[in-house]
């Protein structure tokens, strides 16, 4: 079987297809917004301060849950809110991070 | 003498700590805050927004020839369009200063200077913060007149007597949008318009308001406006002033310098808490619906269930118009005090900060008509982003429990529930 060098036809095949790709991957699913709230909210829990660490916990739920019920078709508002939300858990990680390096007191309820 | 020389080794010398004995626990568990109006927790995402300021942006923002200062005049920049941003200004506007007692100096005291001697005379209201009071105070010694006005029994001004009060040399009227002892809020729309068609400089402390309410200074025909960091899960330390470009307000400055802030505030800017400001400014943007619908739950829950189990309990304010983060409520036959004590597991005031450590009753319950027994037994509960409602239960239930056992030893709560008239006894001893 002799090789057969690629033809503009093939070129323009593979580009679409990559193209395709690119666009399907690129756009954020419904099951990639569950899963970085259900990071969100883990790391959330890692809170050593009680008030912060209820107040992000359920934070995270709302925003997702009222997002995902919307069902925004828009891909850059989605797009835009996966980021922001990206961004707020880097955010979370490092302040966990800095209340376990001061300690403090528990509640009397806490014991 | 080796007795003697083993207790000279063994005794310590003095040391500094043992001043500041206060910093040490008194008691064994941390308490749940309900003191949001004194100051509040910073917000981890303003601290993370912050700590690249005191780390490696740590540039002076006004030195205009290295990265350094342009850095940390980047993030001041933000910061001033974050804030302009929540009242509707033009960043320009903004001048930051180290708090809302500083701003609140700044805009009575500059422009009442500015106006001397063409205008004396400044309106304000008799609840006031202490420090707009002693600004007040201190222009009246200079030869300024000043009119205190009275509120009505719910807090709020009546348009009618500001009317009254305006003079034709009246230069400043200076009224806070929401009190930071009974939650109330004023009508600033109704006062602005009154000022601009009367021609006269409208100041409002809105250190409370700032970020919980929604503030439009155009709309409110603001010209001078304060505001604090610490109260909207910022840093301690840092504020701000709105002083209005068109049309323009003048004032004279009180801090000299190198003309820094358009010269109304001479000093090197602190930008590692004013860019916590701007950040703590754009959380509160974009939180504040989802905060004050949480917020309004747990204090409608929290008022009427302790007005279910407990009698004789009076909410201080306006119902409606106020801020539904502060709750100042008075529990006859309970004195305050002492309710405060039993109640340990929990931050509280019963006064403003500012007035806790005097044993006068509150100035701005006295002028509500407060009678004094009422106003000595008042805990002002503040609620705030951070607070949750297992907290709300727990403090209900503590509270109730302290309220009851303190009238079960109240010999007045017995003659009450005996029937005697109070009105009709005669007190001296004989």
């Amino acid at each position: 079987m002799s090789l057969t060098l690629p033809t503009q036809k093939t070129f323009s095949f593979l580009q679409n297809t990559t193209t395709l790709l690119k666009n399907h991957f690129s756009k954020i699913t419904t099951k990639q917004l569950e899963e970085l709230k259900k990071t969100t909210v883990e790391e959330a829990s890692k809170f050593t301060n009680y008030n912060f660490r209820e107040y992000f916990k359920e934070r995270a739920n709302d925003l997702f849950d009222d997002f995902i019920s919307k069902n925004e078709t828009n891909e850059e508002y989605v797009k835009q809110f996966y980021d922001d939300r990206k961004s707020e858990l880097e955010v979370i990680k490092r302040q966990v991070l800095i209340g376990k390096l001061y300690p403090e007191q528990k509640f009397v309820k806490e014991n | 003498m080796l007795s003697i020389s083993k207790i000279a080794i063994k005794k310590s010398p003095l040391s500094l700590s043992s001043y500041f004995s206060n910093t040490k626990p008194r008691y064994k568990f941390r308490s749940h805050y309900f003191d949001f109006q004194a100051t509040s927790p910073t917000d981890p995402r303003v601290l993370d927004k912050m700590l690249p300021y005191m780390i490696t942006k740590q540039g002076n923002a006004h030195s205009k020839t290295h990265m350094h200062g342009w850095e940390a005049e980047g993030g001041v920049e933000e910061a001033r369009a974050h804030v302009s941003d929540l009242i509707h200004a033009d960043p320009k506007e903004i001048i930051f200063t180290s708090g809302a007692t500083e701003s609140n100096n700044i805009a009575i005291k500059g422009v009442m200077n500015f106006l001397n001697p063409m205008k004396k005379h400044v309106i304000t209201s008799q609840i006031e913060h202490k420090c707009v009071l002693e600004s007040c105070k201190l222009l009246e010694s200079k030869g300024f007149d000043v009119t205190y006005l009275p509120v009505q029994r719910n807090g709020i001004i009546d348009i009618g007597e500001l009317k009254k009060a305006i003079r034709p040399d009246t230069g400043l009227v200076s009224i806070m949008g929401v009190n930071n002892e009974i939650g109330v809020l004023q009508p600033l729309k109704e006062i602005g318009n009154l000022c601009r068609s009367n021609k006269i400089k409208f100041h409002t402390d809105c250190a409370q308001m700032f970020g919980k309410l929604p503030i439009d200074v155009n709309d409110m025909k603001i010209d001078l406006m304060s505001i604090s960091g610490h109260k909207i899960y910022g840093p301690k330390g840092v504020g701000a002033l709105y002083v209005r470009r068109r049309p323009r307000v003048r004032l004279l400055a009180l801090q000299s310098g190198g003309g820094q802030e358009r010269g109304i505030r001479s000093g090197t800017l602190p930008s590692p808490i004013i860019v916590g400001l701007g950040e703590a400014a754009r959380i509160a943007k974009s939180e504040m619906e989802r905060d004050n619908r949480r917020i309004k739950k747990l204090a409608d829950k929290l008022i009427s269930q302790v007005m279910e189990k407990i009698p004789l309990v009076q909410l201080n304010g306006d119902k409606e118009k106020r801020y539904h983060g502060c709750v100042n409520l008075s529990f006859a036959f309970a004195e305050g005090e002492s309710l405060l004590m039993n109640l340990k597991d929990f931050a509280l005031s019963s006064g403003s900060a500012c007035t806790s450590a005097s044993l006068e009753p509150s100035y701005v319950l006295r002028a509500l008509g407060v009678p004094d027994e009422y106003a000595h037994s008042s805990l002002r509960i503040g609620l705030g982003r951070f607070t949750t409602e297992k907290e709300i239960d727990f403090f209900v239930e503590t509270l109730v429990t302290s309220v009851e056992r303190l009238r079960e030893m109240s010999p007045l709560y017995d003659m009450y529930l005996e029937g005697v008239d109070f009105t009709k006894i005669n007190w001296s001893h004989d």
